[in-house]
Formats: structure tokens, C-alpha cells, sequence
């Protein structure tokens, strides 16, 4: 078997991995406090994620979305980081109830000195300290989710002297469209799913959409997420080989998404 | 060839998870219902406790807490609990409102609530717990009983002659006994006057 090539600026921007159980609220109050102590140790920014949530509900014939003032959802997620928000975070933990999630940002263009490694490495430090603090026996399912920035800082070589991004010379999803037109337009916003052969029931999520940021002019994030369902009597180590074989299935979707001039741009190492 | 199955995955991917999608895609919607100048938003906040001591003790609420959002002012308010918080703080809401709740137990208990507060309390116990608070919130008392079974069900007989199952985490108290064996402890009970914890435990005879 031939080992996935290794490329020192590939535009993967953050790596996120979490698992998801069943938690009762009690339990969870009961003991985030002592949680919260245990991690700002090592993540010592606090910042909660607030999300005003509105919803949208269509109550008319005319299929108009109407606004719901029933609806509205206040969320409020713990959220520790090594770095704050306005500094990129670098490295963030997020830790609702039924939920744990660490999440690493990386800079591609400052060479890839994060690897797939590096999360593994911190997930697998916090996984049986999360499990055996809120007593969690059983744990449904686990996601890796790869957020790539296809933009100027990242593919500076895909752009014409116009400042048009030349998408389809990157990447080989979600580009031909037939017909005769002269360019795309955002929104861009794709999504497929597709069923993997192993484990059983495990899905991959590709989503390619436009990155609305004036700054970087056109720009797309392009995002890669693995789930795998959980037996139920896996442990952390059985879930870590878990995480393992979702970052190999995204390695290779990485290999077949990219066009080979995109990736000989990514710096392959020798 | 490609297909398209019918059967939907078991579950939905959140892309949100990643801080680099914390940006709001910024969608056009359309409202038919004019929103109002300065309206206030009413949300639902989905909880059912507040920690109080550290999570040690939980304060149960009855009913979802609503926050309303003031863009006027910039500030949320709690209804019912007379909490306001500038929105840009509104994690600290449980926070704010367990201490609102204990702020206005104390002086109930002491007897010295301003009217105005004496409605506030009022008002108050109809969102908690109260009875179960104040049971959670009780100090263990001693109490002597007679170990029938360690395992695997801890059962135990009480002076008053009741016997209860005794939860395996709470059980480790008493593994040093053996069957037969009478001892005192001191110990919490809940509202069903089953055994939350035994402590300082003591042989008799």
C-alpha cells in the first residue's frame, strides 16, 4: 500500500474532531464547573459561543417564510481556546452537553507544521478525561471535519490577471456545468453526501461554497466531514482508531477533489 | 453508476462546529411580518437547572426560562427573574440567575424582603423547584440501620424498620460492612426518601 502523499501547504485551514453521546442536563451542570477547572489549565481563554437563534417557519399559503416570534433559541456553548477569537483561537475545545470537540487551526501559508497528527495527538490527551469525568458509557458517533480556503493567500497561482479565480482548475467537484456560460457567481453552495463503504454506516459530507469575506475577493471553503456511528461499547481507544480511519477517507477524498495542479501547488514533499 | 438512496443519513452534519464557519452566511430572507422599531425578541433559553455551589447543588426550574432581546438597549432580560445582562454577557445569565434566586432565598429566610422583592420571590417559586431545592439543599442527618445485602443489590434495613436499595455509587460507603453488620452514618436523603450519600460512617455494637 503506498503512503498518502505528505504536502507542506496544503490549504487546510482548521481540523476539527468531536463525539457525541447522550448527557443528562443534570449531570452535565453537575459537573462543568470541575470540567471547566481541568481545561483552562491548558486552554486558558474563556469564551462562550452565544447563538441567537431564529427559525423560520413557512405559515403561509404563498410559501413565504414568515418570522416566528415563538421560535427564537438562545444557545450558549463553553468554549476554551489557547488564543482568543480576535488571535484565531489556534487551538479551542468546545464542550456543550453530549458533546466534545477539539478544535486546531492551522496557516497554510506558513508551512504545514500541523499535521492530522497534532489533533489526534490532543484529542486523544482529552477523550478519557471528558468520558470518565461526565461518566459517559456510551458514546453514538464521531466526526472529523476538514475546512480547506481555496483564496489568494492559499492558491495564489489560480487567479487571472483579472482577479478572477479559475475554481475549476483547482478542484474537480461542483465545476462542470453544462451548457455554454461565461463564468460562476456566488452564491456558490454545494453539497453531497455519499454512504462509505466501511465502517458500516459511516457517510462523507463534501461542501463546496463561496467564502463572502471583500477582503480575499473570490474565495471558496471547501470542507471535508467523516461520521462515523459508534458501538456502543467502544472505548476512547477504539474511538481515537475510529477518528483514524475517517482521517484516511479524507485523505484520499483529498487526493481525488484536488486537480493535479492544485496539489503540485500544495508543495508535495519528496 | 451513482445512485441516490432514499434513506436519509442518521444524523446532521454541523458545519458550525468548525470557528471557521462562526461567520453568519449572510442570506437574504423574507419577512412578511413587519419586525418593528426597536421590537423586542422574545427567546426561549432551553435548560432545566442552574448550578448553584459549584454544581453541587442544582436549582430545578419548572419551566423554560424566556430572555428578552432589547436592541434598543443592547441588553437581554430574564422575564420573571428580574435578571439584565448587556447581550454581549449573556453566558453569565445561569449564573445571574441562580444568584438572583439565592439572593432572594436568604433574605426570605431571614425575613427581610422589601416588598417589592416579596413579589420578585413570589414570582420566583412559581420558575423552581423550590421543595426539591430545599431537600437537595438539606444537611445529611444521622441515622442507624442494619446492612442486609452488600451485593448486588445494597439493601438496608433503618431503625424505623424500612428497608431500601442502596445505589452502587452511594453503596461504597458502607464496603467495609458485612451483612448483619448495624452501623451509624450520616445521611442525605431525596424527596422519595431514597439514599443520595452516607457519610461518616461508625460500627455499633
Amino acid at each position: 500500500m503506498t503512503q498518502p502523499t505528505y504536502y507542506l501547504n496544503p490549504p487546510i485551514i482548521e481540523r476539527v474532531a468531536s463525539v457525541y453521546c447522550e448527557m443528562s442536563e443534570e449531570t452535565f451542570e453537575s459537573r462543568l464547573e470541575d470540567w471547566q477547572n481541568m481545561v483552562r489549565e491548558d486552554f486558558p481563554i474563556v469564551e462562550p459561543l452565544k447563538e441567537w437563534l431564529i427559525n423560520f417557519r413557512e405559515v403561509t399559503e404563498e410559501k413565504i417564510p414568515v418570522f416566528d416570534t415563538t421560535e427564537p433559541t438562545l444557545k450558549i456553548t463553553p468554549r476554551f481556546s489557547r488564543k482568543s477569537s480576535k488571535e484565531g483561537f489556534d487551538w479551542s475545545i468546545r464542550c456543550p452537553a453530549g458533546q466534545f470537540t477539539v478544535n486546531m487551526h492551522s496557516n497554510p501559508t506558513q508551512g504545514q507544521s500541523r499535521r492530522y497528527t497534532h489533533l489526534r495527538e490532543e484529542f486523544a490527551r482529552w477523550l478519557p478525561r471528558w468520558l470518565q469525568h461526565f461518566g459517559v458509557e456510551k458514546v453514538h458517533r464521531i466526526t472529523l471535519h476538514y475546512v480547506n480556503a481555496l483564496s489568494h493567500q492559499t492558491v495564489p497561482s489560480f487567479y487571472d490577471k483579472a482577479g478572477n479565480f479559475l475554481l475549476g482548475k483547482v478542484i474537480t467537484v461542483f465545476t462542470q456545468i453544462p451548457g455554454e456560460h461565461e463564468c460562476l457567481m456566488p452564491p456558490l453552495d454545494c453539497t453531497a453526501t455519499v454512504k462509505l463503504p466501511s465502517p458500516p454506516d459511516s457517510t462523507l459530507q463534501l461542501t463546496v461554497k463561496d467564502l463572502l469575506n471583500p477582503a480575499l475577493g473570490p474565495a471558496v471553503l471547501l470542507d471535508f466531514v467523516v461520521q462515523i456511528p459508534v458501538d456502543s461499547a467502544a472505548g476512547a481507544e477504539q474511538i481515537i482508531g475510529l477518528l483514524d480511519q475517517a482521517h484516511e477517507h479524507i485523505v484520499k477524498r483529498f487526493e481525488l477533489v484536488f486537480t493535479p495542479e492544485a496539489k503540485a501547488s500544495f508543495n508535495p514533499a519528496a | 453508476m451513482m445512485i441516490l438512496t432514499p434513506a436519509a443519513p442518521a444524523v446532521e452534519y454541523d458545519l458550525r462546529a468548525a470557528e471557521s464557519h462562526a461567520q453568519p452566511a449572510h442570506r437574504e430572507m423574507v419577512s412578511r411580518q413587519d419586525p418593528g422599531v426597536r421590537k423586542r425578541t422574545v427567546f426561549s433559553f432551553p435548560r432545566t437547572v442552574l448550578p448553584v455551589e459549584g454544581g453541587h447543588l442544582l436549582l430545578r426550574l419548572t419551566r423554560t426560562p424566556r430572555v428578552a432581546l432589547d436592541p434598543g438597549t443592547g441588553e437581554c432580560e430574564v422575564l420573571n427573574w428580574d435578571v439584565r445582562l448587556p447581550a454581549t454577557k449573556a453566558e453569565d445569565l445561569p449564573r445571574e440567575m441562580a444568584r438572583k434566586f439565592l439572593e432572594l432565598f436568604s433574605k426570605a429566610d431571614a425575613g427581610t424582603l422589601s416588598e417589592q422583592e416579596q413579589a420578585g420571590w413570589l414570582s420566583l417559586l412559581d420558575e423552581v423547584d423550590f421543595q426539591a431545592f430545599c431537600v437537595d439543599r438539606a444537611a445529611p442527618h444521622y441515622m442507624e440501620g442494619r446492612l442486609l445485602t452488600p451485593s448486588p443489590q445494597c439493601r438496608v434495613e433503618w431503625h424505623d424498620g424500612t428497608t431500601k436499595k442502596i445505589s452502587p455509587i452511594v453503596a461504597r460507603s458502607l464496603s467495609l460492612l458485612r451483612p448483619g453488620d448495624e452501623f451509624g452514618a450520616y445521611v442525605k436523603l431525596d424527596l422519595n426518601n431514597d439514599v443520595l450519600g452516607i457519610e461518616r460512617l461508625t460500627l455499633i455494637g
